[in-house]
């Protein structure tokens, strides 16, 4: 309760003070980012508070690898399946049969019996044929990179020239990361995203032999430049 | 089935490279991403558990200190996740809605334990050896984890959205349930002990 008194008796200086953090990650309103600099121009407390927040934050953001996310993932399908089993009939056309879940077969055994034999052949059928549609609708080329699309296709948005994304293996330890950062000459601007993206701003005539760096390392999944075009 | 269009959730901005509109394209395309697993698209499904995923397993061991705990309760999560979709509120950002749904799912866990945690001192000895240097970085670096450790879940919470997740303070406010001065305040509390930290290990040296 005592840090709750802090935001009560508040100074502009204690308020630049505890928005540091987030001026330091970029999340911050413009017109508070713009105070916050604006303060820092004139406190040599809170620079110095800021040099030791981001040394912080660096020692903090020295991780181990990332783990993967497959054994995980397929120890949770079977439960997708069981959740089919309580929605209405279409929902579970999207199901698959669980092999290796107990719970999921003895809740579906517990449905057939409940249930009089001509709806099961009913609902079988239009099982199969949802089956039929949703395969359709999921074997279509172009629905394959919906991990990537968040950044290669930003609905549109422009950027000037010199943008470029680059997404790195998800498994590949930040120090990597960092080191092919550093070498390919270009800021980062944002990054990581949720897909371990980051944008990136390489001075105009740079940008392709950037590229064609961070293209060459085995750790960089995805490395492209960024659309100029303004849309109609 | 899936429709709308994007345009609506993202507004005209005068510079097109700030952090801020990069967010704002990523949040859109997993709001259509929402969209699809809504609809029953497992392969929908899979792409975004496979975006969450390092996250969020990183975010659960920092709040929870528990490492065999976390596929469990990141499972629950996804799960809610794949069931509720349809019921996601585009007000908010679909990150905040899942590392809140995360938060709530790791408390409750947390509450379930009853055996107090120590800060893990062993795994620093276990990492392969490299140059010396590097090791080194790596040993300050875990000294300073487990001082974040020793904090509160609450102050690791927020510690961990903030510097790992790139979140803003009104999103940690969302995803905590809590006001946005609080947020603020378990930060400043938070760094201070960390500063203070840094402070006695630079005098011992």
């Amino acid at each position: 309760m005592a840090g709750r008194v802090l935001s009560f008796f508040k100074s502009p200086h204690q308020g630049v003070q505890e928005l540091l953090p987030w001026f330091l990650n970029g999340t911050l309103e413009d017109e508070e980012a713009a105070s916050v600099e604006k303060h820092l121009q004139s406190c040599p407390v809170c620079r110095e508070e800021l040099q030791c927040l981001r040394a912080i934050r660096e020692e903090y953001l020295e991780n181990e690898p990332l783990p993967q996310a497959e054994a995980a993932l397929a120890r949770l399908r079977p439960r997708l399946d069981e959740t089919a089993t309580v929605l209405p009939p279409l929902r579970r056309a999207g199901g698959r049969p669980a092999p290796s879940s107990a719970a999921a077969s003895r809740s579906r055994r517990g449905l057939a019996v409940q249930l009089p034999a001509d709806w099961v052949k009913f609902a079988m059928a239009v099982q199969f044929l949802l089956i039929f549609a949703l395969g359709w609708v999921l074997l279509q080329p172009g629905r394959t990179d919906l991990p990537y699309r968040a950044l290669a296709t930003a609905g549109g948005l422009e950027r000037p020239s010199g943008s470029a994304v680059v997404v790195f293996d998800p498994n590949a330890p930040q120090r990597e990361v960092t080191r092919i950062l550093r070498a390919s000459g270009a800021h980062v601007v944002d990054g990581p995203t949720v897909s371990n993206g980051y944008v990136l701003v390489v001075p105009g005539p740079q940008l392709d032999a950037a590229l064609e760096r961070l293209r060459a390392e085995p750790a960089v999944v995805l490395a492209e430049p960024l659309q100029l075009e303004r849309p109609r | 089935m899936p429709s709308g269009s994007k345009s609506g959730a993202l507004e005209p901005v005068d510079d097109e490279t700030s952090p801020a509109t990069v967010r704002k394209a990523a949040a859109a395309d997993e709001a259509a991403l929402l969209r699809y697993i809504a609809a029953g698209d497992r392969k929908a499904f899979d792409a975004l558990y496979r975006c969450y995923f390092p996250r969020l397993t990183r975010f659960l061991e920092r709040v929870m200190r528990r490492p065999h705990a976390v596929e469990e309760v990141l499972n629950d999560t996804m799960l809610v996740v794949w069931r509720k979709a349809g019921t996601f509120n585009a007000r908010s950002k679909v990150s905040t809605w899942i590392f809140s749904i995360a938060y709530r799912k790791a408390l409750k866990a947390i509450k379930r334990f009853d055996d107090p945690v120590e800060p893990d001192e062993e795994r620093v000895e276990s990492t392969e050896p490299g140059p010396e240097q590097e090791l080194m970085h790596r040993q300050r670096s875990k000294l300073l984890l487990q001082q974040v450790a020793r904090m509160s879940a609450e102050h690791r919470t927020v510690i961990e959205l903030t510097y790992y997740h790139g979140c803003a303070y009104r999103e940690i406010a969302q995803i905590m349930d809590c006001p946005v001065d609080t947020v603020k305040t378990r930060m400043f509390h938070a760094r201070r002990r960390l500063r203070q930290f840094l402070a006695d290990r630079r005098q011992e040296l």
